[in-house]
């Protein structure tokens, strides 16, 4: 008798788990739906377009628009100024920001000041962060004119090869602040004890840094560069807005190209060029998450 | 257990009408409309004015509408006039014989209304001149509706009219008050009102000008003023206040707009009707809350053409509408607006027309069509119009549609790069569906009806066109019958002491550089070369010319014909789309033009401007259809100047081509005295056009047609880099080597983005 009480107690109790899940898939479902329509089912219909001709005939091409847009010249010098400005601006972010966050941590004199300092472009807007630039480094702006002051010649600092320079101290300024933030909050989460014990071992400053800091700070290293890179690919904005649709060859970037077969309909060769850049996001992420798992892993455990 | 139950209930119900919103979308037809959306079905009466008649007053009453009409006898040498009362809902016509009462040869009756009694009231102006002034008298006369006067009275004291002054506007608000609006070269205008008795109720002067006067359905007297200072962009609209002798402050509605045509009518609860040349709103002036009533085309009828309008208390839409015709004279049709659903109206395949903007004579073709066709119907999309503050949203807007799923089944190709939707396959082919109708392409010009195509495929017609080419002093250009860019500066600089023409820096090297840019670039290699010798010297000698235009306020400017006579300036750029023009373009170069055409590498210099171009999407469903409104537009209905009112461009078929040469040339005479068509002025020049000249320059006209050999189609791209980068030399910022590299930089970059 009480056997089958229990049983039929189990028995009852799976079908309301049951009744349950289906209700929850049920009410899922509309969220479900909205991500496969607004983010997945996008995600291959780029790869589909990608591989079609035009999107009027829809024959399909294979790897065909791959070929093309690769062997563009204009996208070559696209992406080579991409990995150049991302190789430059990327790790002087990071650097530049974790060097901002160990001053700031240490006992200066205006520190809290200096820190508004830092985090103030973080509020000013594009189109003023664009006109700040123009007047700067215009043809005829503030910085040509000191340096006529100087007795040097003037320099287009927008259409000539110093263009990277500008563009690379727009993002670190930008920028900056926001890295420097999280390195002070990762800073102050490493435990003062074990930092106590380096010292009490006659550890020297470098050696904490380099053997227990850094440790800590591995997985914040990984962020702040993961976010330091998708952010230089941000750049277009501000370099579209100085430069136009075709700048100066040395600054013309990926999404320069991107935007600009937007504009002309050829959603084949943009959808190309997508992926391409995505797969080398993905390997440049995943080198980056296998570093930091491998420096990482005996604070992680 | 209960409660959970109720929450399960709760919870499918809203998954289920969250889902059911996505299905919200569906439509009976293919138009997108509502069947239950309320339409307007147009009714034509079918009212002949005859020829040289016009309309001097119109006046709506208990829907009649009450036309007053002078007409001129060629034959007799006399004038005329009748006043027709014209039944709304069936077009009947009744004349009024006005026999009973005379008035003067030279009187006009300018304006109309009906008094309490039912009377009709006419304000009859006439004028006398001598050889300094004129004098003038105004008079209201009192009529019944069977012609009958009841009385008359000069009104001209009362109003405190003077020599000074003119009687511009009159409307009765139905109450017992007549209200007037004066003019005055003072610069001042003035409302006057009278009462029944033609006493003075109130006078209220207004500093500006008055545009519109208007009646509300309770009575209330509003205008809308006019700044002259400030133009369309000063118009206020306010209402009067005879107690106190005032105007109340502006009343903002938002659909009057600075730009384009705004005009009033009567009728509906409110009394008040505002038409924007493309929509028509019924506005509480006291809320200032608009109701949308009709988009004029949507009812067949092209907005820009309304003169006179009103609404019924059936709410049926009366209107009378006036086209000109573009060789003179105008045609006059009452069209009654019957209210009825969408779903009511005679089923037809809806096809869609795209463009950034669509024309006058376009919209007109559009309307034509869509009342002839009972098997399509013809919806205009006007991106423009759309994304009114955002011209680039709007061309975004117009490529993604033309590339997605959403593309117009016929699309105006005007400034949308044509090579680029050809090349992405977007166009179809016109060539088997030219072969399989009843259009023989050998009564069209081959270099206009082919400028299209590409590979032996024809991507777009283009209906109408003008020529673009240069003019000069055919005694200077002796032996040159073409030439590219190094010649022509060669050849200017062999006149130092003149100007190659009116021009700016900028606008010179657009000039030259659009047309020669084959010269700079190779799209095969990729190459580009624009620190050559070559284009460094164009720069230089566009830089001579400075960037200002020269201003017409200056006292020191030279006119244009002086210049060219005077030597001055070497070329003229010309636009030709008639023979009047050419007439123009030789008295400014006293009798010796000679049109030699643009610098180019290849081809004759003589530029095709297409006053539209039409193609047909590759998406499509109905593409038949669609070839069936580019039949229309080659037939002689659309082609015809004599049947199309709106033809200002030369056409592309040869018999309306003939046609027009036909008319230009057929001399008119009176007493053995030629007349004159008509009077051009350019500058400090005009001219009186004859027919008798137009035939000199015929076969001119028809070289120049039959010469033309390149669409006025160029990359935009590649001539605003050039443009913003020798800015910076023509400044004086840059030399123009450092330009030139500049432009030679962006523009590898573009080119080799593009091959």
């Amino acid at each position: 008798m009480k056997k089958n009480l229990r049983s039929l107690r189990k028995k009852s109790e799976l079908k309301h788990k049951e009744r349950g899940k289906r209700f929850s898939i049920a009410c899922l479902l509309p969220s479900v739906f909205g991500v496969v329509l607004f983010f997945i089912a996008p995600f291959f219909y780029v790869i589909y377009y990608s591989m079609i001709d035009n999107p009027i005939n829809r024959e399909f091409v294979f790897m065909d628009n791959f070929a093309i847009v690769s062997g563009n010249a204009a996208f070559q010098q696209a992406a080579s100024n991409t990995l150049k400005f991302s190789g430059i601006a990327v790790p002087l972010a990071v650097i530049l920001a974790l060097m901002l966050a160990l001053m700031l941590n240490s006992r200066i004199p205006f520190r809290s000041q200096f820190r508004t300092f830092f985090l103030t472009p973080m509020m000013v807007p594009i189109a003023s962060i664009v006109l700040i630039w123009q007047v700067l480094f215009h043809f005829n702006g503030i910085v040509n004119e000191m340096m006529l002051l100087g007795n040097m010649t003037k320099i287009d600092w927008f259409k000539s090869d110093y263009a990277p320079i500008v563009v690379v101290i727009l993002f670190l300024w930008k920028t900056l602040g926001y890295n420097m933030i999280l390195f002070m909050a990762a800073l102050s989460s490493i435990p003062k004890e074990i930092i106590e014990v380096a010292s009490m071992e006659s550890a020297r400053p470098f050696q904490i840094f380099w053997l227990v800091k850094l440790r800590y700070l591995s997985a914040t290293i990984l962020f702040v560069t993961i976010m330091s890179l998708i952010n230089s690919f941000k750049v277009f904005r501000e370099i579209y807005l100085l430069t136009g649709d075709y700048p100066f060859d040395s600054v013309y970037m990926l999404q320069h190209y991107m935007n600009n077969m937007f504009g002309r309909l050829d959603y084949q060769r943009l959808s190309a060029a997508a992926i391409m850049m995505s797969i080398a996001m993905v390997i440049i992420i995943g080198v980056m998450f296998l570093t930091e798992n491998y420096f990482g892993r005996d604070i992680e455990g | 257990m209960r409660s959970k139950t109720i929450k399960k209930l709760i919870a499918i119900i809203l998954i289920i009408t969250m889902q059911a919103t996505l299905v919200t979308a569906c439509r009976g037809d293919n138009s997108g409309i509502d069947p239950d959306t309320i339409a307007f079905l147009p009714i034509y009466h079918d009212i002949e004015f005859g020829d040289n008649t016009w309309l001097q007053s119109i006046v709506e009453h208990e829907g009649f509408l009450y036309i007053y009409t002078s007409s001129w006898d060629e034959a007799t040498m006399e004038s005329s006039s009748k006043l027709s009362q014209v039944e709304i809902a069936t077009g009947a016509i009744t004349e009024i014989d006005i026999s009973a009462f005379a008035l003067p040869d030279n009187a006009n009756v300018s304006n109309m209304a009906f008094n309490q009694q039912g009377n009709m009231l006419l304000l009859v102006s006439t004028w006398e001149f001598d050889d300094f002034s004129y004098t003038s008298t105004h008079a209201l006369y009192e009529i019944t509706l069977e012609g009958q006067i009841v009385s008359t009275s000069d009104i001209g004291n009362v109003l405190g009219l003077d020599d000074n002054s003119w009687l511009q506007g009159m409307n009765s608000n139905g109450q017992g008050m007549l209200v007037f609006v004066i003019g005055s070269n003072m610069g001042t205008y003035n409302l006057v009102a009278l009462n029944s008795e033609g006493e003075l109720i109130g006078r209220i002067e207004y500093s500006d000008y008055i545009d519109s006067l208007f009646i509300s359905a309770d009575g209330d007297v509003y205008i809308m003023g006019f700044s002259r200072m400030m133009g369309s962009m000063g118009r206020g609209l306010k209402k009067a206040d005879f107690a106190t002798g005032s105007f109340g402050s502006d009343i903002e509605i938002s659909e009057i707009s600075p730009y384009g045509n705004t005009s009033f009518g009567s009728g509906g609860t409110t009394g008040i009707l505002l038409s924007d040349g493309n929509t028509l709103y019924e506005i509480d002036l006291e809320s200032t809350e608009t109701l949308r009533l009709l988009d004029w085309i949507d009812a067949d009828i092209l907005g820009d053409n309304v003169r006179n309008f009103g609404i019924l208390e059936n709410g049926d839409i009366w209107l009378m509408s006036q086209t000109y015709m573009s060789q003179g004279g105008s045609s006059m049709e009452i069209v009654t607006l019957k209210r009825t659903t969408h779903g009511e109206l005679p089923r037809r395949q809806y096809l869609t027309y795209g463009g950034m903007w669509v024309s006058q004579d376009i919209k007109a073709a559009i309307i034509n069509f869509n009342k002839r066709s009972d098997r399509y119907r013809i919806q205009i999309v006007d991106y423009a119009n759309s994304f009114s503050d955002d011209y680039q949203a709007a061309v975004n807007q117009f490529r993604i549609d033309i590339a997605g799923n959403n593309s117009p089944d016929i699309i105006n190709l005007a400034g949308m790069g044509v090579s680029q939707l050809i090349n992405k396959g977007v166009l179809a082919d016109l060539n088997p569906l030219i072969d399989n109708s009843n259009i023989n392409r050998a009564d069209y010009l081959d270099n206009i009806l082919n400028a299209y195509s590409k590979d032996d495929k024809l991507y777009a017609i283009i209906p109408g066109f003008a020529i673009t080419t240069l003019i000069g002093h055919g005694e200077k250009l002796a032996g040159i019958d073409r030439w590219n860019v190094t010649e022509m500066i060669a050849w200017a600089e062999s006149f130092p002491e003149a100007t190659l023409m009116r021009a700016t820096a900028s606008s010179l090297m657009y000039t030259l550089v659009y047309l020669a840019l084959d010269r700079f670039i190779n799209w095969e290699t990729g190459e580009v070369d624009f620190t050559g010798n070559e284009f460094i010297s164009i720069m230089e000698f566009a830089a001579t010319f400075g960037e200002q235009w020269d201003d017409w306020g200056n006292p020191d400017r030279i006119g244009t014909h002086e210049g060219f006579r005077d030597g001055h300036y070497l070329l003229l750029d010309g636009y030709l789309y008639s023979l009047e023009s050419m007439q123009l373009n030789d008295a400014l170069f006293d009798g010796d033009a000679k049109y030699i055409g643009a610098p180019v590498e290849n081809g004759s210099g003589i530029m095709i401007n297409p006053s539209t171009a039409i193609g047909i999407s590759n998406r499509s469903k109905h593409k038949d259809g669609a070839f069936a409104f580019i039949e229309y537009l080659l037939s002689d209905d659309f082609q015809s100047k004599s049947k199309n009112p709106f033809s200002y461009f030369i056409p592309v078929k040869h018999s309306a081509i003939e046609e027009i040469i036909a008319e230009a040339t057929n001399v008119q005479m009176n007493d053995g005295i030629e007349w004159s068509r008509t009077s051009w002025g350019y500058d400090d020049i005009t001219v009186e056009i004859f027919s008798s000249r137009n035939k000199e320059f015929v076969d001119e006209f028809y070289r120049l047609i039959m010469a033309a050999d390149e669409l006025q189609d160029y990359d935009e791209q590649i001539i605003n880099i050039i443009q913003e980068e020798a800015e910076s030399f023509f400044a004086g910022s840059k030399s123009a080597m450092a330009a030139a590299e500049i432009i030679e930089n962006r523009v590898r970059l573009y080119v080799n983005e593009n091959r």
